[in-house]
């Protein structure tokens, strides 16, 4: 097929579903559009508000995806950002991506889906070169883009090791913060992976029949506990770096682009100083502080839990 | 464990359309009830009641909750369509004429009140139809021609369009599923269903990226819609607005429930 009459050219696989027994890989013409939003799946929402784009798409198999593998050159990953959830993992995107040759892809759902391919049947070797495959075509530079960097949900540090082999020659960091801030901001308003029974044992390493006896605080602690468990199991010391959130915003400039390997000229770093100024989920409003306001409404059962639980894990992390 | 039944099978009963015309012809106007749901079609739906709860007439409702159905009035003066009920060997609930005239478009929408797991499915008798009567049932046409017996699964999204110069009359039986409906549905001859126009259309849009740029660039929908008319027509596609705003709801469906398995 020559080049000219590909018609999945300009198109981005945006979404990948199993209503059916082969997952299918949901196709839009994306244009120019950047996924400036704070998450992926923003961006792929807004981008279908154009009527054509919501009635016209190509569905195509995974394998799909390798096929193009060969003639359409994406970008390899140059960054990895995994986290604890609310730790400032999306202020550090909303960074990287005021620089115009970067691509920034926050928490995409076709990599969990990928993922969790495992529970199909599907092996490491079939779901790395599925997820080396989707990378490469969701990144084809469309505004001249030279990096891509992704952000993944927080539960993805438990795939860190298939995504290292997966991915070997990229960096990664790990974001996280103090236990009880991000107790009490799971407790406003809880990420996926907080509700019950989403994430499973082989993940967590939670007992399914001890979650009943749980409160949804001991819940959160014990799901933030594995998350921070698997960090310091699998950092090493060349690729994978943990970052405290005490650090951010200026350890995005003096830590992380670095790590990446990315020399910022000093207007980039300007700009990324200004991005700063924003609250990075709605990114009209201006970045309050909160850390003495989570510090306040923190429980007496948050606080238990953070010294038993989480305080021990998180100065290990900050003795790195 | 049976297979679940196709969409739409064409069951091995056929009976005589000249009679159940015959009966349809003796209907006055003042027989027939507009359709309650009004959003769902425009032009003329309006049906005549033949069996319903307490025997009501007029009403057209197909009542879902558990009262005792009792045939109409009018269908005691209906003797053919009274044989045709009568040849049911399976509990009848609602049974109704349902009449689209000339020009009328029934929406896509779907019947939850219904289902074959549920125990409860609903049969169409064409009575008097024309080909130019477009019936889609999951973006599939079904062509029913008259005397006919159909099953199909209407939980499913569908939609009809009189296209014709004439009415289209359909008997609707809603039956309680027992072993004789089961085999008999069994028995029927499933039908895929064909192509719809505005389908192929579809098609030939994804594989032309000239096609595409006609219509990337369109931010409402309504405007949307309209040039996608304009491309058509100049094609020779003969598919109408509605069929493109019931593909707007469905891709809009299918994408609110792409994550649920």
């Amino acid at each position: 097929m020559s080049r000219a009459s590909d018609p999945l050219d300009g198109w981005l696989p945006i979404s990948i579903t199993h209503f059916t027994q082969e997952p299918i890989v949901d196709w839009c013409r994306f244009g120019a559009r950047r996924f400036s939003e704070p998450f992926f799946d923003h961006t792929v929402q807004n981008e279908l508000r154009k009527p054509f784009n919501l009635l016209f798409r190509h569905k195509t198999t995974l394998d799909m995806l390798v096929e193009r593998q060969a003639q359409n050159q994406g970008l390899e990953p140059s960054g990895f950002i995994y986290h604890m959830s609310r730790c400032g993992s999306t202020l550090a995107c909303q960074m990287l991506d005021t620089v115009a040759e970067h691509t920034v892809l926050s928490e995409p759902q076709p990599v969990d889906t990928l993922l969790r391919l495992d529970r199909r049947g599907y092996s490491d070797e079939q779901r790395m070169t599925y997820l080396r495959a989707w990378m490469n075509a969701i990144s084809q530079p469309r505004n001249g883009e030279k990096r891509l960097y992704v952000k993944l949900d927080a539960w993805h540090v438990f795939d860190l090791p298939l995504l290292r082999r997966a991915f070997p020659d990229t960096p990664w960091v790990f974001l996280y913060r103090n236990p009880l801030e991000v107790m009490v901001s799971a407790m406003r308003s809880p990420g996926m992976h907080m509700i019950r029974n989403y994430l499973t044992e082989d993940q967590t390493g939670i007992d399914p029949a001890s979650v009943q006896y749980m409160t949804q605080t001991e819940y959160m602690a014990r799901i933030l506990e594995s998350l921070l468990k698997s960090a310091l199991q699998h950092l090493e010391p060349q690729a994978g770096k943990a970052l405290d959130y005490t650090g951010l915003p200026e350890s995005v400039i003096t830590e992380i682009a670095p790590h990446f390997g990315l020399k910022l000229t000093a207007e980039q770093i300007q700009v990324m100083r200004e991005k700063t100024a924003f609250h990075a989920k709605s990114p009209t409003e201006h970045f309050q502080p909160d850390v003495e306001s989570k510090q306040k409404e923190a429980s007496e059962e948050i606080r238990r839990l953070c010294t038993t639980l989480l305080d021990p894990l998180y100065d290990q992390l900050r003795q790195l | 464990m049976s297979s679940p039944p196709p969409n739409a099978a064409k069951l091995p009963l056929v009976f005589d359309p000249a009679g159940l015309q015959a009966d349809l012809a003796m209907l006055g106007s003042a027989e027939w009830v507009a359709h309650f749901n009004t959003g769902f079609f425009s032009g003329d739906w309006s049906g005549a009641a033949l069996r319903s709860v307490g025997g009501k007439d007029g009403a057209i409702y197909a009542d879902t909750s558990h009262g005792d159905f009792a045939n109409t009035a009018l269908l005691q003066e209906c003797l053919h369509l009274q044989a045709v009920i009568e040849s049911f060997q399976c509990p009848l609930r609602s049974v109704r004429l349902l009449r689209l005239t000339a020009g009328s478009i029934i929406r896509e929408h779907r019947d939850y009140d219904l289902g074959y797991d549920a125990g409860e499915v609903r049969l169409h008798v064409p009575v008097i139809t024309n080909p130019q009567v477009e019936f889609y049932l999951n973006n599939r046409r079904i062509r029913m021609a008259e005397g006919e017996c159909w099953y199909l699964d209407l939980n499913q999204p569908h939609r009809v369009q009189n296209r014709g110069m004439t009415d289209r009359v359909h008997l609707v039986i809603d039956c309680q599923l027992n072993g004789w409906l089961r085999d008999l549905i069994s028995q029927g001859e499933a039908s895929a269903g064909e192509e719809s126009s505005y389908e192929t259309f579809h098609r030939q849009v994804l594989q032309e990226p000239a096609l595409q740029e006609e219509l990337i660039g369109i931010t409402d929908q309504p405007a949307f819609i309209q040039r996608i008319m304009g491309l058509a027509q100049l094609r020779g596609f003969s598919f109408l607005e509605e069929d493109v705003t019931a593909a707007l709801q469905s891709a809009r469906r299918s994408w609110m429930e792409r994550n649920i398995l």
